[in-house]
């Protein structure tokens, strides 16, 4: 295979659907083309090494000497000297073809609160990828050199463009994948995570960059585990569904319908269900919000224009200077939450918002690790559709929930270019639940 | 005392505890040095890059516990980290990491002269990057920034307001010191400890002069802001709570910020670090690690030793000359050693401005040169010049004795031959009854032996020989 073909499949997919920000142009001066062809020689498109497979990578994850911006024009000249946890980890293994877009900072579920241009859906060019994980799920879909893509979620920026762009989407537990080198929206929620053309692809990535991190103090310690070991197998998992999720309220009826038939199968297979109740459904969306605009409204002060940020002409105090720096440069969006998020941890406020939501968070924690003790997996479905911003934030409703508890969760298409996703969520560390019935829903849709 | 000269001040003691630990708070940079050149010890995460992260170094919170325990504190069992968010061009993050809502060590007080100084909390935190201005911090065009210093664990110390005067509280700083000295936390040669000081008089609002450094410039900082509070007072102007400046090299107090409410952090739980926990073994374990303390050795010292309350006080002024004095007792003299340690080299320090840690004086070279006194093989005062000289040097002190021609001749009788040929006239003044000729001549012999002879012995054989 000629190399050269990747950079201009890639190219030429961005020019229709802007699905990255920055595509690797060095990409053929990459170590592993050069080990292809001998010691000597020169890199050359024509001596690419197919043993290497072929990622994009979301946006926020920092590359050494490859443009990394979140989706912000406040980092539009950011050039990292280092690379993230996840990128040293597949060194040698995959190479990276370009850098995905995203909402500014993960801020959206959409893809559309963009800095830089929007990425349009492969399905349908006039529907978004969904987001904020968007252009890497609309990239695993169309290529046709690279099956898999490094993508995040704080509040459902994989499972939702997983199930927009009809891909899957794999969110692991909360300290499972190292952070270090992710570009923080909120610290506490942050997870990397992968996409694949199918539950193999987005397994034997997720293999590669799993693990513990010493560089990341939330990393959890734990011995190394071979996903790729519960593909294929047929064994019977106990499910749960969320009443609540699934009584059809706001959902529209082409979408409640395939939740069902994919459920049905399920059943045909010899998979029991219960239909269970879920108390504290209702405060998912504000303490969800709450806990994730104030700490994001903390990691972007560092963006003042000092040591990063865009640099501006230095004129008047240093309050005005950085105010200046951060009005012109920060979107909408990213506005929004610093003032809210701000306002929100604020003396006076605190205790009613901040304070109040992660007592909240724990109750809807143990929630969870209750229920869960009596199912092994949860499935819901991810999908949506024009909105204000506070419709906006209650699109994340199905997704938010597992993401405050830090769960692990699947999204997998209900048929092949189908854009909806069964969604499928198990207690903690238990991604051999998620893979099972992912891989066998996979086969039996 | 008058209402008015009620002065009340608070102390926040910023010390780098970097005296035991080979990396920042929260990276793996090596700790710079004063000679490190600006910039030099530097990582993704000290300089607060995108995407980097803290991972916390366990090792201070030994030492701040330590520090809690010798202030008398309480230890919390729960800690954890916050986000104090501000915009400063010292701080890359624009945030701070600090345990201000939790602190590590509450309650505590300490014993200083004939009262009781309450300590409020002592909590761990990341120093900023430095920031130099070129000509004041008011009137510079731009100031420079050294990250070197950021990520360098400090132990915040926040005393109560019980300090009455200016001179109090540069004598408390002082006092806190030798205990920081004691529990061997503090590398006074690479960072420099700062205060920020609240002041306040009856009938005027707090104001808060920040990063001073120097206890002497703590103590003029103190006594200007109480003079300019008078003076406002007497004005009858209005009081706001004020942030101020002290310039070192000026005096000037400047005005930073006038603030009508306490500024508002919003502070959160740093969502990158994880709760600690402390349990008490660990603080059990902390606790057999301290060593003794000022006023407990004190105590002892009177005790164990019968010497008197001033002896003991200087020999406690650093913990090094107490053990110096404690090793040398077991081989010499207890009144010779006190009597060298509490007058000849405490002279010699002063005159240097030196502490004894500071100097290349080794136990061994001190006390042989105690026991080389004792065996009458120097005299006091050979005593006193070696030692000015052994501080600075590496030598053993017998041959740095005999470099400088210090070893004592007890054998001159060709000497007092000569001296007594030469002075015949001085001879018979004395065989006269002249006391005054004796001294001549003793005088003599000593010049010809370079002052290297004891001259009692020398007195002793010229009299028999003039017999
Ligand atoms: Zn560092």
């Amino acid at each position: 295979m000629d190399a050269k073909n990747i950079l201009n499949e890639a190219r030429s997919l961005n020019k229709r659907y802007n699905f990255f920000i920055t595509i690797n142009e060095s990409f053929l001066e990459e170590p592993f083309l050069k080990k292809a062809s001998g010691k000597n020689a020169k890199p050359s498109g024509k001596n690419y090494n197919e043993k290497v497979k072929l990622i994009s990578v979301k946006d926020n994850i920092c590359t050494k000497g490859l443009r990394t911006t979140a989706g912000s024009k406040i980092l539009d000249n950011y050039v990292p000297v280092f690379d993230a946890t996840v990128i040293e980890k597949i060194k040698g293994k995959y190479g990276v073809v370009g850098k995905t877009a995203m909402d500014e900072f993960g801020f959206g579920s959409f893809s559309t609160n963009c800095a830089f241009n929007v990425p349009k859906n492969p399905l349908d060019e006039t529907r978004t990828c969904g987001g904020s994980s968007g252009g890497g799920a609309g990239y695993t879909y169309l290529s046709k050199y690279s099956d898999s893509s490094i993508g995040e979620s704080t509040g459902g920026s994989i499972s939702c463009p997983a199930a927009f762009c009809s891909v899957v989407g794999i969110t692991p537990t909360y300290g499972l994948v190292s952070r270090y080198g992710l570009i923080d929206y909120a610290n506490s929620l942050d997870k990397i995570g992968t996409f694949g053309k199918t539950v193999k692809d987005a397994v034997k990535l997720l293999n590669h960059i799993a693990g513990y991190d010493k560089k990341d103090s939330t990393s959890i310690k734990k011995t190394k585990e071979d996903y790729e070991k519960y593909l294929g197998k047929n064994s019977k998992l106990k499910i749960g569904i969320i009443k609540e999720f699934s009584n059809g309220e706001g959902i529209s009826k082409e979408v409640e319908k395939e939740f069902w038939n994919g459920v049905k199968k399920l059943e045909n297979e010899g998979m029991n269900y219960d239909e269970i109740s879920f108390s504290l459904t209702d405060v998912f969306i504000p303490t969800y919000y709450i806990i994730a605009m104030s700490e994001a409204s903390t990691n972007l002060a560092k963006y003042s224009g000092i040591r990063y940020g865009a640099s501006d002409e230095l004129k008047g105090t240093f309050n005005e200077y950085f105010s200046h720096v951060r009005s012109n440069n920060f979107g909408k969006e990213a506005k929004r939450r610093i003032l809210l998020g701000t306002f929100m941890r604020m003396a006076g406020y605190r205790n009613a918002f901040y304070i109040k939501a992660l007592k909240i968070r724990s109750l809807i924690i143990n929630e969870y690790k209750k229920l869960l003790k009596n199912y092994d997996v949860f499935p819901k479905f991810s999908e949506i559709e024009k909105l204000s911003p506070v419709e906006a934030y209650m699109s994340d409703l199905l997704t938010v929930g597992p993401n405050l508890a830090g769960l692990p969760m699947i999204s997998v298409p209900v048929k092949k270019d189908r854009p909806i996703g069964m969604h499928f969520i198990a207690d903690h560390l238990q991604e051999n639940k998620i893979i099972q019935i992912g891989d066998f829903y996979e086969r039996i849709r | 005392m008058k209402e008015s000269d009620k002065v009340v001040v608070g102390l926040e003691i910023h010390v780098g505890v970097t005296k035991k630990i080979k990396t920042k708070l929260f990276c793996s940079c090596a700790l710079p040095e004063k000679e490190s050149s600006p910039n030099s010890n530097l990582c993704p995460t000290c300089l607060g890059m995108p995407g980097s992260k803290p991972v916390l170094n366990k090792k201070v919170l030994e030492i701040a516990v330590k520090l809690g325990l010798a202030l008398n504190c309480n230890i919390q069992k729960e800690n954890f980290f916050s986000r104090k968010t501000y915009f400063y061009p010292d701080m890359a993050k624009n945030y701070q990491i600090t345990q201000y809502e939790s602190p590590l060590c509450i309650n505590g007080h300490l014993r200083f002269k004939d009262k009781v100084i309450r300590i409020r909390r002592i909590h761990i935190e990341e120093d900023p990057a430095s920031i130099q201005y070129p000509k004041e911090i008011d009137n510079s065009e731009y100031c420079l920034l050294d990250y070197n210093r950021s990520g360098i664990p400090l132990c915040e110390i926040v005393t109560e307001p019980d300090l009455s005067s200016a001179e109090e509280a540069r004598e408390f700083l002082e006092y806190l010191i030798s205990i920081i000295d004691y529990l061997d936390i503090y590398d006074s040669k690479n960072f420099t400890i700062r205060v920020d000081a609240n002041v306040s008089l009856p009938g005027t609002k707090r104001a808060e002069i920040k990063n001073i450094s120097g206890f002497k410039a703590v103590e003029k900082a103190i006594g200007f802001e109480v003079i300019r509070q008078k003076g406002k007072l007497r004005r009858n102007e209005e009081f706001r709570q004020e942030t101020l400046h002290f310039d070192k090299t000026s005096g000037r107090i400047i005005v930073l910020r006038e603030k009508e409410f306490e500024e508002d952090y919003g502070y959160i739980y740093d969502p990158d670090l994880p709760k600690i926990i402390i349990s008490d073994e660990f603080v059990k374990k902390i606790k057999n690690e301290i060593p003794e303390l000022p006023t407990e050795k004190i105590e002892r010292l009177i005790k164990q030793y019968n010497i008197s309350e001033y002896n003991a006080n200087v020999l406690v002024s650093e913990r090094e000359i107490c053990d110096l004095f404690e090793e040398s007792i077991k081989k010499v003299d207890k009144n010779l050693t006190i009597n060298f340690i509490a007058v000849t080299l405490k002279k010699i320090l002063n005159y240097n401005k030196l502490k004894l840690k500071e100097t290349k004086l080794t136990n061994n070279n001190f006390i042989e040169l105690l026991q080389m006194i004792e065996k009458n093989e120097l005299t006091p005062r050979m005593g006193d010049l070696l030692l000015r000289r052994l501080i600075f040097t590496n030598k053993k002190t017998k041959e740095l004795a005999d470099e400088m021609g210090f070893s004592k001749i007890n054998n001159f009788d060709k000497s007092i031959e000569r001296i007594l040929k030469a002075n015949k006239d001085a001879v018979n003044d004395y065989k006269k009854g002249s006391s005054k000729a004796l001294h001549f001549l003793i005088g003599q012999v000593l010049r010809e032996l370079k002052g290297r002879a004891d001259a009692k012995l020398i007195e002793k054989k010229l009299l028999e020989k003039i017999k």
